[in-house]
């Protein structure tokens, strides 16, 4: 019986497929460096499409995912600050709303297993309903989002040539957000031109210097090549008395998680401050005077940084010269991934 | 192309055709609540004693026969809406002749569907089960009003759900049955409830160790009109 309905399901499925050919729709391929690990994302399960990206990015832009049509992704994450919100150690939204955390920037989401800062999102299709619901951010509620767009006059015929349904539902809305933002890869920083040896493109010496400082003290959390290890940790900051946050624990329930957020990825990180998941630091100056002098010790802090991180004023100068150095313009100023001008 | 597709057609029909030998197996899900069959599709109106919500994920349903399983139903994912009365009848394709004495399912959903990303129907994330602020489905809502709730006005809200270790909430039932159609799966909420000191607790709104617990119950109180 479950072979029959396996040959009905492929036949369907060819079938499908046959039609999306009819429909028109271009495949997108995700290209990405050969060094860097396979994507976790499955992409089986949502494939990209030129048109489903357009329309992914169509919704990232529009603020009718928001209670009062005023707020939408990109208030948040504007794509000349690697899609992250600068200036604001917390995040505002809806109505002047501020939030509890400074938002992440948003690049290279192929490659992540969890999302926001304390990980409370397992999957990229999922992350987009917390800003969307959230009452600080964009206050709306996922049913009457739904109602707008099957009301509107443009979304209900651009949903029919991706996804091929009548309707616009939850699922189909998440993934053409997903769609959009998987595109969103950054991987020609000087940095990847110089392990890509490129055009003769090499480090500085002030960058070499930096490098190796990295990769002697940084490397372990903020792993090469997406400059993140994916993982929760503490790193010795003094819990704000009154956001009172306690990152991770809240998620797993395991007090060991307790004050552990998730390990940020370093690219373009010339271009995403403040810094932390309170925006606490402005500048990597700051930041980097927190690992030297600043680490506070606790049950949990991550044990790379037990004794600090100990760094001369020279230490820092080089070592702020190669994290420049993972600075993508191409990324940054990608018209692909800016305001849909039509 | 069109060739093509219109012998995938002609295929496709002769493979439905094929799986024609199946017969449909109803399923009725009934929560039973003041010892009747719950229905809240009418309008809601507030009492002392009352419930306003009540909605449960049924999935990963099998049948079996003296322990063994025989069938499985692919894709098996069933919300339960005591307000949608169409919700509480499930049509299940089972061979014809098939032999068995046990139905079994999850209560809730489980733990790789809770990390796959986004489903549509009965798992579409805007059917008010899903969590934003921590990912998971709610397994099973219960809402309503008791005398005994401390709550202010008397309310209790028990969302339960959470898929991560040490505090999954998902729960299989395996109940005896007779091979009927409809098969009756009664929802005994009357003793679920009876069973929580309400004023002692009145509200869970997320996963944890009381959640678990309130699931393990709950799973406790299904039961099949047939069984043996």
């Amino acid at each position: 019986m479950r072979n029959r309905w396996l040959i009905l399901s492929l036949l369907v499925g060819f079938l499908i497929l046959l039609s999306s050919f009819d429909q028109g729709l271009r495949p997108y391929t995700l290209s990405y460096p050969e060094y860097w690990p396979a994507p976790h994302y499955d992409l089986n399960k949502n494939p990209l499409t030129i048109e489903g990206i357009a329309l992914g990015r169509a919704l990232f832009y529009d603020p009718i995912l928001s209670e009062n049509n005023t707020v939408s992704c990109a208030n948040c994450h504007l794509s000349f600050t690697a899609f992250t919100h600068v200036d604001h150690a917390l995040s505002h939204g809806i109505r002047d709303s501020i939030g509890t955390r400074n938002s992440m920037a948003l690049m290279n989401l192929a490659w992540s297993r969890y999302f926001m800062w304390d990980g409370a999102v397992n999957h990229l299709d999922m992350q987009a309903i917390a800003p969307i619901t959230h009452p600080a951010e964009m206050g709306e509620d996922m049913p009457h989002v739904i109602e707008k767009l099957n009301a509107s006059a443009q979304y209900p015929d651009l949903f029919k040539e991706v996804f091929g349904t009548e309707k616009v539902t939850g699922e189909y809305l998440l993934k053409a957000i997903s769609q959009f933002e998987l595109t969103l890869n950054s991987s020609n920083s000087k940095y990847d031109k110089v392990m890509r040896k490129e055009d003769g493109v090499q480090f500085t010496n002030q960058e070499k210097k930096g490098y190796y400082l990295f990769q002697r003290h940084c490397n372990s959390c903020h792993t090469e090549p997406l400059f993140t290890s994916g993982e929760f940790k503490n790193n010795g900051l003094l819990m704000d008395p009154q956001l009172k946050d306690l990152g991770r624990v809240k998620i797993s329930l395991d007090p060991r998680d307790s004050l552990k957020f998730k390990v940020p990825s370093l690219r373009n990180v010339e271009f995403s401050q403040p810094y932390m998941h309170d925006g606490r630091f402005r500048s990597l100056s700051q930041v980097l005077t927190h690992y030297a002098e600043g680490i506070q010790s606790s049950n949990t802090l991550a044990s790379e940084l037990s004794e600090g991180i100990a760094l001369s004023p020279e230490d820092k100068v080089d070592l702020i010269a190669f994290l420049l150095s993972l600075t993508d313009k191409e990324f940054l100023f990608n018209p692909d991934h800016s305001f849909p001008r039509k | 192309m069109k060739c093509i597709k219109d012998f995938v057609i002609i295929l496709a029909i002769s493979a439905v055709h094929f799986c024609s030998l199946a017969q449909e197996l109803k399923v009725f899900i009934n929560p039973v609540f003041n010892s009747q069959s719950l229905d809240l599709s009418a309008e809601f109106e507030v009492k002392e004693h009352c419930i306003k919500t009540f909605k449960c994920y049924l999935t990963s349903f099998e049948l079996l026969k003296d322990n063994r399983i025989v069938w499985t139903e692919e894709n098996s994912n069933h919300l339960i809406d005591a307000s949608l009365p169409e919700s509480k009848l499930l049509n299940l394709n089972v061979p014809k002749d098939l032999q068995y004495n046990q139905i079994s399912f999850l209560v809730g959903v489980d733990s790789l569907t809770s990390v796959s990303g986004a489903f549509g129907g009965d798992l579409d994330p805007t059917k008010g089960m899903y969590w934003a602020w921590n990912s998971g489905y709610v397994n099973l809502k219960l809402e309503g009003f008791h005398p005994n709730s401390s709550s202010p006005n008397n309310e209790f809200e028990f969302h339960l759900g959470g898929y991560l270790p040490p505090f999954q909430t998902v729960q299989r039932v395996c109940l005896f049955c007779a091979m009927n159609s409809p098969l009756e799966i009664n929802i005994d909420l009357d003793t679920f409830i009876k069973s929580i000191d309400l004023e002692a607790i009145s509200k869970i709104m997320s996963p944890g160790e009381k959640a678990k617990e309130m699931s393990i119950i709950a799973a406790k109180y299904f039961s099949c009109k047939y069984e043996k």
